[in-house]
């Protein structure tokens, strides 16, 4: 999938941002990045249902691998 | 969607989110102060002759200025956030009608400002802009292919 920013900039100057596409750890990555081009502070932040399916998925996959090497 | 933020442009003190907009504290019988979320110096100034007003900058990034007949000053205070001091000559509703012209103007140039910077930076990136829109609020709403 794509990956996307949207930008909404409000005549308040408060401004929302939205990650689309990227996914678990990127998004994190990405908050630093937009505070430095934006010259701003985030001061709320919401992981969506994406988020936390693919580090579900991240800790299931984990959790297997980790199960394997107690086997071995 | 992955993640969704809100920011807040360092020019802009948090405390405007989250507090009551205007507070006011006498400080001596003469004049008065009203608390603004006000920060960049340079912003206030254009603001303000936006608006019509003429003014002279002091030292410590403090700005006088004249509104008609009226003389006032913002003052930088100890969080490096502007507040406006007027005499008792300008009645308190007129100061608080001011101000909220002022923080809307400020705003107003602070969104232009924001746009300006973030297409700049985003191109630097190598972001690809895909569409642009204006709300029917005055939001402008950029989509970026990253």
């Amino acid at each position: 999938m794509d990956q996307r920013i949207k930008i909404e900039i409000g005549p308040d100057g408060k401004i929302k941002a939205e990650t689309l596409g990227l996914k678990g750890k990127e998004c994190l990555e990405f908050l630093e990045k937009l505070e430095n081009m934006l010259d701003a502070e985030t001061v709320d932040s919401a992981f969506t249902d994406e988020y936390y399916e693919t580090s579900q998925l991240v800790d299931k996959q984990s959790i297997t691998q980790q199960s394997r090497r107690g086997k071995e | 969607m992955s993640i969704e933020l809100v920011l807040i442009p360092i020019a802009i003190a948090a405390t405007q989110f989250t507090s009551e907009q205007i507070k006011k504290r006498k400080e001596k019988s003469e004049s008065y102060l009203l608390s603004s979320y006000m920060k960049d110096e340079k912003l206030l100034q254009q603001a303000l002759e936006q608006y019509g007003c003429s003014t002279v900058m002091l030292e410590d990034s403090n700005i006088a200025l004249h509104n008609g007949a009226h003389q006032m000053a913002f003052y930088k205070n100890v969080e490096d956030i502007f507040d406006l001091v007027a005499d008792s000559s300008v009645s308190q509703e007129d100061a608080e009608q001011f101000l909220h012209h002022i923080q809307d103007e400020y705003t107003r140039i602070l969104q232009q400002e924001t746009y300006q910077k973030l297409l700049e930076r985003a191109q630097k990136q190598g972001y690809v802009l895909e569409s642009e829109e204006i709300t029917d609020n005055n939001s402008i709403v950029l989509t970026f292919k990253v």
